[in-house]
């Protein structure tokens, strides 16, 4: 086997089973995240309210 | 097998690629009512951890231009492409990684000219601003998704540039990074992994690596090709763009920490690299399957790798197919629609015009700012006749402009002073324009670019019209040392 094939291959497995490996870990932090962004948001109205 | 030659989608492909389109728009729809602030909205409230930016990073700086733009020269050269084109890529940002994302971390920036106006002032603030609007613009996507709904689904061009730009202006519209990102990971997952098995089909549907390797000429293997030693120059200092990459930066200001970016970098490169020689192995599959008549002889480099993919692909897996390359297309539509919004509002109207504009304001100007920056972005796509000569232009003018400023107000020590960022900054992107111009007018056309010859004594000088760097970015550093020149003298007096 020539290092183009093994180089091919080794980008198929990078593309197809790395990324998805990629997004199991996007899918776990998710929820993290978006928990974060909604206290942002909450505290962001309670200080404007306080501002107002 | 040419006059069969079958690029329609079945039913179910177009079943797979509407509920794609929806699936986003739904998604947009979803992360909209969570996001209320600027910061939010802009840089997604500092919060994105290292997979949610491997995702958006990969996917954003990789459009059409990659895809069809590597396949091309792929098509035509070989391995080159990912040796010449590519490889200086995966240097610069691993220097980025390593080196850069550290330093910015270190301050609240939301933006690029946020960090012109921090050490420089205004002024060079707002020309940054400028050329980070123009080089925002995400014309060749637009483009490249008007071509790709014109073969697939037969629309006109004009309409595949409403029809998908309207779809990604939608979704960050409502949720704006978040948004951006989010959709970017879905569009992550479906451009590699439809990459990644439309390679095996393609390459046994030439009989394997071993008639690829009998059919093609040598030249196809050489790594680095038949490239002029000045040309190979350029196309690394073109890598050199990196360093001042707008969507890389608000990723940057976006993460949660730095030890995420250094991370989502490192990683990213592996996946560049693999994307990067996926596209070029299909574009030489491609040149087999001409040599073998299973593609027509006149094909256009540019539409080598849809050809060839949805020629080798069976039915069902082409609708994925055509997901992945819209995923490609709308990942950096949606990014670069956000941040030439945030250079027309963020970087300029409100520092100039309304310094006390409120939050809420802001955000109501960006939205708005998103959708208006889509307005350049289709009148260029459809009245310029050679988009190439938009595209080098667009993407040489960011360069000379902000990456002397830039890079000296991360590493240089001492005080920056206000002079030298607008002159460098003010010295490169007019260099960029003369040149430019001057190329353009005075020059010959050849192999899509222009030429000017200059006869100088017994000698000839071959200026190409992607030389401008070679002129600019020297005299950018000129122009950065005469005004810490002025300024000392100034001070002195």
């Amino acid at each position: 086997m020539s290092m183009w094939e093994i180089g091919t291959w080794l980008a198929c497995i990078v593309l197809g089973p790395g990324a998805l490996a990629i997004f199991l870990f996007f899918l776990r932090d998710a929820r993290k995240m978006l928990q974060g962004l909604e206290k942002q948001s909450s505290d962001r109205e309670v200080n404007d309210r306080t501002e107002a | 097998m040419i006059e069969n030659l079958n690029l329609q989608l079945d039913l179910l492909d177009y079943t797979i690629v509407i509920l794609y389109l929806g699936g986003m728009i739904t998604v947009g729809l979803w992360i909209a009512r969570k996001v209320r602030d600027f910061t939010s909205f802009f840089v997604a409230g500092h919060l994105m951890t290292t997979p949610l930016l491997i995702s958006t990073l990969v996917s954003t700086y990789y459009g059409l231009d990659v895809t069809f733009g590597v396949s091309e020269v792929s098509f035509e050269e070989g391995v080159m492409a990912w040796f010449v084109y590519s490889r200086p890529y995966y240097l610069a940002i691993l220097v980025t990684g390593l080196f850069v994302a550290r330093r910015l971390k270190a301050f609240a920036f939301l933006s690029l000219p946020d960090i012109a106006e921090h050490f420089y002032g205004k002024g060079t603030r707002v020309t940054m601003a400028l050329a980070n609007f123009l080089y925002n613009l995400p014309i060749l996507s637009i483009i490249g998704m008007g071509v790709l709904f014109k073969i697939t689904l037969g629309l006109s061009e004009i309409q595949g540039y409403l029809l998908g730009a309207s779809i990604a202006v939608v979704y960050t519209l409502l949720g704006g990074l978040w948004a951006d990102a989010i959709t970017d990971t879905f569009q992550f997952v479906l451009m590699c992994v439809t990459l990644a098995i439309a390679i095996p089909f393609a390459i046994q549907m030439v009989g394997g690596f071993e008639w690829i390797f009998a059919q093609l000429d040598a030249k196809y293997f050489a790594s680095m090709g038949e490239v002029a030693p000045g040309y190979l120059f350029a196309l690394a200092l073109s890598a050199f763009s990196v360093f001042v990459e707008p969507a890389l930066y608000q990723r940057i200001f976006a993460a949660k920490d730095e030890r995420s970016v250094r991370r989502a970098l490192l990683i990213g490169i592996l996946l560049w690299a693999a994307y990067d020689w996926g596209v070029t192995i299909l574009g030489i599959a491609a040149a087999a399957a001409v040599k073998q008549n299973l593609l027509p002889a006149d094909i256009e480099g540019r539409q080598a790798l849809i050809h060839m993919v949805l020629v080798s692909l069976p039915i069902g897996l082409k609708g994925f197919f055509i997901a992945g390359i819209l995923s490609a297309a709308m990942s950096t539509v949606d990014s670069y629609l956000l941040l030439s919004s945030g250079n027309m509002t963020y970087d300029i109207y409100r520092p100039l015009f309304r310094p006390d504009m409120s939050d809420a304001a802001l955000l109501r100007w960006t939205r708005i700012g998103i959708v208006a920056s889509l307005i350049p972005c289709l009148a260029i796509a459809v009245y310029f006749q050679r988009i190439t000569d938009a595209w080098v232009f667009m993407s040489t003018v960011l360069t000379p402009t902000t990456l002397v400023p830039i890079m000296a107000a991360i590493f240089l020590r001492g005080t920056r002073k206000r002079l030298e960022g607008l002159l460098s900054s003010l010295v490169g992107l007019a260099t960029v324009l003369l040149y430019y111009g001057l190329v353009t007018l005075l020059g010959q056309e050849q192999k899509d670019s222009y030429v000017l010859t200059v006869y100088w004594s017994l000698h000839t000088l071959e200026l190409w019209r992607e030389y401008s760097l070679f002129f600019a970015l020297p005299l950018s550093v000129a122009g950065f040392m005469l005004g810490s020149a002025l300024s000392a003298s100034a001070r002195r007096k």
